[in-house]
C-alpha cells in the first residue's frame, strides 16, 4: 500500500529544474534526516512532474508519508536556487491528486 | 495560502496605522485573519518588565525573546506573557527544567530555525520534550521572515512530530492553543473582562 503526495515548489525567482533534480533533492533529504535505513522504510519515488506548474507527485509506503512530508518541508534549494518545496495534498490515490 | 486561517504578524514600532491596514488588508483577500504580534527582547528584568507595561494593551499576542536565564525566568512566570522563545544558535541559553518548572506562558519553537539550519533539531527537540514532561504548552510557528521558510500546515505538523510531539500535540501546537491564547487575549480586551477568572456576565438595569 502507497500513498501519494502533491507537492509545489514556490519561488521568489523562476527556477528551471527537472523531475529528476526535485528527485534528487528529496533523496538528499530524506537520506540526511532518517538515514539510508529510513530511506528504505519511505521508500519515495516520482510519480508525475508537471515542469508548467512546478508541481509533482511523489510516492511512499503508507504509514510514512509524515517522515516524507517532513523531509520534503526541509528542502531549501534546487540547482544552488532558494525554493520552498510544500505538500498540498496526500491521498491514497493518484486520481484524486491529478483532478 | 494553503491552509491558513490567520497570521500574527510582528510589526516594526514605527509601522503606521495607514500601512498596517494596507498589510492586513492583503492578508484579508487571502482569507486569512491578521494579529498584532509583539516580539519583545531585553537583557535585564526591569526593562522587561517596562516593555511588558507598555506593549501588553497594545497588541494580541506578546512574546518574549529569552536572551539570558534570568530573562526566561521572569517572562515564563508573567502571567502577562503569552509565549517565550529562544534562539537555538545561542548555546548558553535554553528551555531548561528551571525555566519549565515555573512557567505559565507557552514555548514557541520557530520552525524557520530548523528550516534554515537543520543542527538546531537536536536542541529543539531536547527543549520539546522538557516542555512535555512539565506539561508546558508548546506552540509551533513559521517564525518566518522570508516566503521561502513558510511551509504548509501539514508539513509544519509533520516537523513537530520529527522533533518529538505525538501527531495530536503537533496539530494542537499549530491551531488548538494558538487559537486559545488569541481568544483569551480578546476577551481580556473587551469591556466585559473585569479580571482572571472574573467578568461581567448580566448588568442589572437599577
Amino acid at each position: 500500500m502507497r500513498r501519494y503526495l502533491l507537492v509545489k515548489v514556490c519561488s521568489e525567482k523562476p527556477v528551471a529544474f527537472t523531475g529528476d533534480q526535485l528527485m534528487d533533492a528529496i533523496m538528499v533529504a530524506v537520506r540526511k534526516f532518517f538515514g539510508e535505513f529510513g530511506a528504505n522504510q519511505i521508500d519515495p519515488r516520482m510519480i508525475r512532474f508537471d515542469s508548467s506548474k512546478a508541481e509533482a507527485i511523489i510516492a511512499c509506503r503508507k504509514d510514512q508519508e509524515g517522515e516524507l512530508q517532513a523531509a520534503v518541508a526541509l528542502i531549501t534549494e534546487i540547482c544552488g536556487s532558494s525554493i520552498a518545496a510544500l505538500t498540498l495534498k496526500v491521498s491514497g490515490t493518484i486520481k484524486s491528486l491529478s483532478t | 495560502m494553503a491552509g491558513y486561517i490567520g497570521a500574527a504578524l510582528t510589526i516594526p514600532s514605527a509601522t503606521s496605522k495607514i500601512q498596517l491596514m494596507q498589510l492586513r488588508s492583503i492578508f484579508a483577500e487571502l482569507g486569512i485573519e491578521t494579529f498584532v504580534r509583539t516580539d519583545i527582547t531585553c537583557t535585564n528584568r526591569q526593562d522587561l518588565l517596562r516593555q511588558l507595561r507598555r506593549s501588553r494593551t497594545l497588541s494580541d499576542v506578546l512574546a518574549v525573546k529569552c536572551t539570558n536565564h534570568a530573562v526566561g525566568l521572569v517572562a515564563a512566570r508573567d502571567r502577562r506573557v503569552d509565549m517565550i522563545f529562544f534562539d537555538p544558535a545561542k548555546r548558553n541559553v535554553w528551555f531548561d527544567h528551571a525555566i519549565a518548572n515555573v512557567a505559565r506562558a507557552a514555548l514557541e519553537v520557530n520552525l524557520s530555525a530548523v528550516i534554515s539550519n537543520t543542527l538546531y533539531l537536536g536542541k529543539i527537540t531536547k527543549e520539546i520534550n522538557t516542555a512535555r514532561d512539565h506539561h508546558v504548552g508548546i506552540i509551533l510557528s513559521s517564525g518566518s521572515i522570508s516566503p521561502a521558510l513558510i511551509r504548509t500546515p501539514e508539513q509544519m505538523a509533520a516537523l513537530g512530530v520529527l522533533l518529538g510531539l505525538s501527531k495530536d500535540q503537533a496539530r494542537n501546537a499549530l491551531s488548538s492553543l494558538p487559537w486559545s491564547i488569541l481568544q483569551q487575549n480578546r476577551d481580556r480586551q473587551s469591556n466585559q473582562y473585569i479580571e482572571e477568572g472574573v467578568k461581567v456576565v448580566r448588568s442589572v438595569n437599577s
